[in-house]
């Protein structure tokens, strides 16, 4: 009896090894699938990252040295300039004491871009921060250029776009840009610095570069919301975008300026516009972070460049 | 055996974590709304409340304070019962008002998506109404606004119904026909006696106009009824296959340990 009993036990015990050893195959050959499914997608993003940042780094470029050789002809224009409108006042000096003014032209930086690509509306960029990238304008499918790059190749990073009821011309009182909270920190990946006051501080400053001009803006309000349910009845501040009546621009201004993480100090008044910059964060489902600024001044206007 | 049941919990563990979707959300499913039936209970001559999907007879229920405890907003009720008249009062919108034999009942709520007023009943209804479904000879007023009202009725159309409000699409049909389909009645200006309509013409319009389209039944929001904002997330799909890859590595060697 005794024997059997062993022999059962030793038959059990041959068994569970026999199911341990399968189990431990089964779990190396899960985990290795696994790790070479992770390593693909990971080297994937990794090379398609490096190519849609080098087209990037080609535009930046491109803009730095119109920007630089605008700079240097800059005192041949205005030499120029001037001696024509001595032509000028010495043909007509027996009418006119006076020349007209002329408008300040410049050649736009980033006309390159605008020529490479037909739906990009404007260059955003933050001084001294890595959001420095084209915004993507497709009102005929808004999420386009959501997860492509540049030239319309496929990247998790995509583009920033510039929301579908958002215009540019005519420009309307608020424009929405969206962009991927990337933990690279490509895309909007590092605005969520801005929840730092002393970031705030040293960054205050946006510009939009469009294909007429450059518009500066100051960081008015910073703050958390989310996408609301359709049926929701509250604030949401991606619903805004013309301002016609002074409640409509009240609205949006008070709920922006009570929901904000600080005080930045910066007042509106109807007629003012706006720039909101929005990304995915996740204290809640949907979340977003926003960061939106008002419009200081558009003074550098750009000489047409299409033809 | 006892490190055997650990590691097949690990696994478990490590198969849930493999399965969580990109977001890294996992979502309840909403609570499936309560139904509650109010009776009139003839032994005890008083309304009685069970939440239950049909009349226990074994019991006499609660008294209806329960009720008013017990209710939430997208609940279902049944009142049912030809008693003294009922006057109730719910601070909650309804998914579902169904009212049978009832003599006189008064119903005052938040809202109601789907009214249904049988046979032989009479009923004051105060709330909006999304869709009002009111059978052969019942008797209504509801006293705000409608959105959709159908009135039915096999094998006769008798309903007497009068509106306080406004309705936006009412039809009177039976089994083999429609008599009726009219748009945009003024406020206040609905009613029909014993199947004959009696508001004036002026009051309502023959065609469809945009806001009087019969609306569809809207079912409950989902949590996927959200604005339409593109999604700006970054995909974690890669990290949770490198934690499940470790996690199965971790098991497998201790798997193996155990085994040598």
């Amino acid at each position: 009896m005794k024997l059997l009993h062993y022999t059962d036990s030793l038959t059990y015990n041959i068994d569970m090894e026999k199911m341990r050893k399968i189990i431990t195959i089964l779990l190396c050959i899960l985990g290795t699938g696994c790790l070479v499914a992770a390593g693909f997608l990971l080297i994937h993003r990794i090379l398609s990252d490096r190519q849609s940042e080098a087209v990037f780094d080609d535009l930046r470029a491109s803009a730095e040295s119109r920007l630089e050789s605008s700079q240097a002809s800059d005192s041949d224009v205005n030499t120029s300039t001037e001696a024509s409108i001595e032509a000028f006042v010495a043909e007509d000096s027996t009418e006119a004491t006076e020349p007209p003014p002329l408008p300040e032209l410049f050649d736009n930086p980033y006309q390159d871009s605008f020529l490479a690509n037909e739906d990009m509306a404007a260059w955003l960029q933050i001084p001294d921060t890595d959001i420095d990238y084209p915004v993507m304008w497709t009102p005929r499918d808004e999420n386009y250029y959501l997860y492509r790059d540049f030239e319309g190749r496929d990247n998790k990073n995509g583009c920033l776009i510039l929301d579908t009821d958002s215009s540019l011309d005519p420009l309307t009182t608020n424009l929405i840009i969206h962009g991927h909270n990337m933990r690279s920190g490509a895309m909007f990946g590092n605005l969520t610095d801005y929840e730092d006051f002393s970031f705030y501080e040293k960054h205050k400053q946006i510009s939009l570069y469009t294909e007429e001009c450059q518009r500066n803006y100051e960081v008015i309000a910073v703050f958390r919301s989310q996408v609301y349910k359709k049926s929701d009845k509250v604030f949401k501040f991606y619903k805004f975008f013309q301002a016609d009546t002074q409640e409509e621009f009240d609205d949006f201004y008070n709920n922006i300026k009570q929901l904000s993480l600080y005080d930045t100090g910066v007042t509106a008044e109807f007629g003012d516009r706006f720039l909101t910059l929005s990304t995915c964060v996740y204290h809640v489902e949907q979340g977003r972070f926003v960061v939106v600024a008002k419009e200081v001044d558009s003074t550098t206007a750009y000489l047409p460049f299409r033809d | 055996m006892k490190s055997f049941k650990k590691f097949v919990s690990l696994v478990a563990a490590t198969a849930l974590l493999a399965l969580l979707p990109a977001e890294n959300t996992l979502t309840a499913s909403a609570a499936e709304p309560a139904r509650h039936y109010v009776k009139y209970v003839d032994s005890i001559s008083e309304w009685r409340y069970q939440q239950t999907q049909s009349w226990d007879d074994a019991s006499t229920g609660r008294e209806l304070y329960y009720l008013k405890e017990n209710i939430k907003d997208g609940d279902i009720l049944v009142i049912d019962g030809t008693g003294s008249s009922l006057n109730l009062e719910l601070p909650v919108s309804l998914s579902n008002l169904t009212i049978k034999n009832t003599n006189s009942a008064v119903v005052t709520t938040k809202g109601i998506q789907d009214l249904y007023v049988l046979q032989d009943s009479v009923a004051a209804i105060n709330g909006d109404i999304s869709n009002a479904y009111v059978y052969d000879n019942a008797t209504c007023n509801l006293n705000n606004n409608v959105t959709n009202l159908i009135l039915y009725g096999d094998p006769v159309v008798k309903p007497t119904v009068v509106v306080a409000g406004t309705v936006g699409y009412a039809k009177i049909s039976d089994a083999q026909k429609v008599y009726y389909e009219f748009y945009s009645f003024e406020a206040g200006s609905f009613s029909i006696k014993e199947g004959i309509m009696k508001t004036d013409t002026s009051k309502y319009s023959t065609t469809p106009t945009a806001q009087s389209q019969p609306a569809p039944s809207q079912p409950p929001a989902s949590s996927s009824d959200y604005d339409d904002v593109p999604k700006t997330g970054d995909s974690s799909l890669y990290l949770l296959l490198f934690a499940a890859s470790a996690l199965f590595f971790a098991g497998g060697y201790a798997l193996k340990r155990k085994t040598a």
